[in-house]
């Protein structure tokens, strides 16, 4: 930290002395969040989660100094303690984030902190998603080139973030895209633009199990390919990693493979994506003992869509990355204005339909310990798998009624597997177990209007409602916002757990909010109750508490 | 121009070409532990952050159980600490008995953990903002084998017996190098056998489940009593008794006395013994 605290130091000291001579720049922003919590005995009977320090706050500020082609940057990190529902691993405080940057002759040169991304990310993906308290920033050295025409070159060492702390494992790796237009010239004549890609990551970790010979260093490749024509897009990636046992594969040796595939087509008032993924054995940590979001190299990208809408937002789809398989089949078309279905101004309607199930998995048998350990299980890609974990079918409809009235009604069909999705239960138990196997189907209908009440004041609201018998059943939620551009939001929400199969937890979760913004400052009051939840990942679990008090928000960016 | 390109492609490459990957075809060591050695050496405390109704929990069971097997209960000092979000360490109908003690929930506030299963062995690694002491159990053979490793700074001896009602304790220790630093000493009862509902990692519930190791009671308080002041040099004794209720309802043949010394600058366990009950 002294070390980090002297760089810091010194890029605001130079940012002072050099940019007043050469006219840099010196920019950032700074977040500060904090909640006062009440006692709700509904919520917490016991307590247990009414935490002893009553009130709890964290904050950042990132400073940003770029003159030319040189740039220097810090991030001040601060928790005190760490909110409920946030990774716990965040104590303390301190400069996590600095890095210098400079560029010169087709060389981009970074060391101390960076953020990267090989292809979709299915080899290395470092980057930080503050919201969930995700952040596995590298530190070490970057180096970006562009050593001939169409090809660009990035290549990485240094090890990841892992809280205030940094991961036991060395990265090592490399990407490579080549634009082949600029060497096929007859691409350009047909109207095809294609580019390919290969990237390569290699992990060092010390092992000194006195059980099991561990494979100290561990690889994954990928190539990928990129095409366009015209209104259609094709993108495929395929990766492969050597042996890695792990905490996430129970320490087997097996081989993982991932392969990704998306089309597009897009034209005036009409787009269709259709994707398919499929992963067996994916998971890449720069610790092999990580669990839950602790230190992970690669990214799956999710072949469901994300909801925004608090509902069925309860039920989200995470990636399976010890193996699935899934598509996603998106449509949406816009009927023109003036037309019987269009009306005055035109009507959008969307549709979406996911569904990811397991990969097939016949696994060697217990008794087997070597060839247990070796293979764990085996794979046929040609044969489904048996067990359901999520689909997700839905439409949307877009409209607006009047110069003064926007509406958007929503249908959505889920089906969550709660044994997965929640308890982090793996395939093997759940085929042993098949009627143990938690489920929930749900239907969920939204209505969201937006209303122009006069010049600079907007009433935006939300019906939802989630009908399921399944885990806390039923829920209906109202949501009213009413904004005065360009300086005030209100709103108030009400979630009635209306048919929580236990009568006595049929509770509400109301929410109030006051959000008073000046300039690049913004101050949000709110006051609410939040539900309790289980996050899982990789077997381990972490509970988000439940809670209720007086929060705040102050961001401001400069 | 030319010699920048070369340097980031050499740069690059050699990232690539020098980065093996090690594959591995037989992935388990022949056993080479000598556990007859009399000479007492570094053990070490593996602090098992559990519950009855973490289906994952009877992995990290399983995983003290095994390196018991392989170095011995004498040097493998495993502690259940029933302790966590009630989710977990609750009890219910299925789940009717409270393993909880306020010791280990004061512990597991103090390091800070809120999921299971986790560990931390001989506490090594513990700084006030970081989180290098927590471990998964997978981790936990690596980082025995290099506690056992390391050198024993402080040796124990403790004996313990029940008379009356009254469990006596007697606790001895002779430093090995010269200690620098206070001491404090714990001591604690952990009792085994205990049959009682598991939740288990096929999501069933086994209700012959046998529970090991866990924590019972705090002898001397959570964190211990002074034990010992700096500087402490090999030559020295240090000595203490502890007298505590015994709780009927502990199976005294099942039950073992835990002593352990800790710096209280870092909390790092320096040396732990576990001993039965006369």
């Amino acid at each position: 930290m002294k070390i980090s605290t002297a760089i810091a130091a010194l890029t605001l000291v130079f940012s002072g002395l050099y940019g007043q001579e050469h006219g840099g720049q010196l920019h950032g922003n700074f977040q500060l969040d904090g909640q006062w919590y009440l006692r709700d005995e509904k919520i917490d009977p016991t307590g247990e989660f009414y935490p002893d320090e009553r009130f709890l706050g964290q904050g950042f500020a990132n400073f940003i100094y770029t003159d030319g082609n040189f740039s220097a940057g810090m991030r001040y990190e601060n928790y005190q303690n760490v909110m409920l529902g946030f990774p716990a691993g965040y104590r303390g405080e301190g400069i996590t984030y600095r890095y210098g940057r400079f560029k010169q002759n087709n060389l981009d040169i970074t060391v101390g902190n960076f953020y990267e991304q090989f292809g979709s990310g299915m080899v290395f993906r470092s980057y930080e998603e503050r919201g969930l308290g995700y952040d596995n920033a590298m530190d070490g050295i970057r180096i970006l080139s562009n050593p001939i025409k169409g090809v660009n070159l990035k290549g990485v060492i240094g090890r990841q973030r892992f809280y205030f702390e940094k991961s036991p494992g060395i990265l090592r790796g490399a990407d490579a895209e080549i634009n082949m237009n600029e060497y096929l010239g007859r691409l350009d004549s047909v109207g095809v633009q294609w580019t390919i890609g290969a990237s390569y990551m290699s992990k060092y970790q010390r092992g000194n199990d006195p059980f099991l010979i561990l494979p100290e260093n561990v690889a994954m490749g990928g190539i990928r390919s990129h095409l366009t024509k015209g209104n259609w897009m094709l993108f495929g990636e395929f990766a492969y990693k050597a042996n890695d046992p792990s905490a996430d594969n129970g320490y087997i040796y097996k081989d993982g493979y991932g392969a990704i595939a998306t089309l597009t087509y897009s034209k005036q008032g009409f787009g269709l994506l259709m994707s398919a993924k499929r992963v067996d054995n994916m998971s890449f940590r720069s610790d092999r003992n990580g669990t839950t979001i602790d230190m992970l190299v690669n990214y799956l990208s999710p072949t469901t869509q994300v909801h925004t809408y608090a509902l069925p937002a309860l039920y989200q789809y995470a990636t399976q990355i010890n193996g699935e398989e899934g598509i996603q089949i998106e449509a949406s078309y816009k009927f023109k204005r003036k037309t019987l279905l269009g009306g005055k101004y035109g009507t959008q309607i969307s549709a979406n339909y996911s569904v990811v199930q397991s990969i097939n998995k016949d696994f060697v048998d217990l008794s087997n310990d070597t060839l247990r350990t070796i293979q764990g299980y085996y794979h046929d890609p040609s044969t489904f798998g048996s067990i359901p974990y999520f689909h997700d079918f839905n439409v949307k409809l877009e409209k607006k009624i009047s110069k003064d009235y926007k509406l958007k009604l929503s249908y959505l069909n889920l089906f969550y597997n709660r044994s997965v999705l929640q308890d982090g239960l793996g395939d093997e138990a759940m085929i042993a177990n098949p009627e143990n196997i938690k489920k929930l189907n749900a239907h969920v209908f939204v209505y969201e209007s937006l209303y122009k009440i006069k010049p600079k004041h907007y009433l935006r609201n939300e019906l939802q409602l989630l009908s399921t018998k399944d885990d806390r059943g039923s829920m209906a939620m109202a949501l009213a916002e009413y904004s005065i551009a360009p300086h005030w939001f209100f709103a108030v929400q009400d979630i009635y757990n209306y048919g929580n199969p236990d009568s006595s937890m049929r509770f509400h979760y109301p929410l109030a909010a006051v959000i008073y913004t000046v300039g690049t400052n913004r101050l949000q009051m709110s006051y609410g109750r939040q539900q309790q939840g289980i996050f899982c990942v990789g077997g381990v679990c972490r509970v988000v508490p439940p809670s209720n008090g007086v929060s705040f928000s102050l961001t401001s960016t400069f | 121009m030319k010699k920048y390109v070369l340097i980031a492609l050499s740069i690059i490459f050699t990232s690539l070409l020098s980065t093996s990957c090690d594959v591995i075809d037989q992935p388990f060591k022949g056993t080479t532990t000598d556990t007859t050695s009399t000479i007492q050496q570094r053990n070490v405390l593996i602090e098992d952050f559990t519950g009855h109704r973490c289906k994952n929990c009877p992995k990290a069971s399983k995983a003290i159980k095994e390196l018991e097997a392989a170095f011995g209960d004498d040097r493998i000092v495993g502690l259940a600490i029933h302790a966590g979000p009630s989710n977990f360490t609750g009890t219910n109908a299925d789940y009717p008995t409270d393993f909880t003690t306020q010791g280990g929930k004061d512990i597991q506030n103090f390091f800070g953990t809120n999921f299971l299963p986790v560990g931390m062995v001989n506490r090594e690694g513990w700084t006030p903002s970081g989180n290098s002491h927590w471990s998964n159990y997978a981790n936990w053979p690596t980082l025995s084998a290099e506690a056992m490793d390391s050198t024993l700074r402080i040796a124990l001896e403790a004996t313990a017996t029940v008379s009356g009602g009254q469990l006596y304790i007697d606790v001895e220790a002779y430093p090995q190098v010269g200690l620098l630093h206070d001491l404090k000493a714990v001591v604690l009862v952990k009792e085994s056998e205990i049959v009682s509902p598991q939740l288990m990692p096929d999501d069933t519930r086994d209700t012959s489940y046998v529970h090991k190791n866990v924590l019972r009671s705090f002898v001397t308080g959570t964190w211990g009593e002074d034990f010992g002041t700096s500087p402490m040099l090999p030559g020295d004794t240090l000595h203490a008794n502890y007298v505590a209720s015994w709780n009927s309802n502990w199976v005294k043949a099942n039950s073992k006395i835990v002593f352990y010394v800790y710096n209280p600058d870092n909390y790092h366990i320096l040396q732990v013994i576990a001993v039965s009950i006369d």
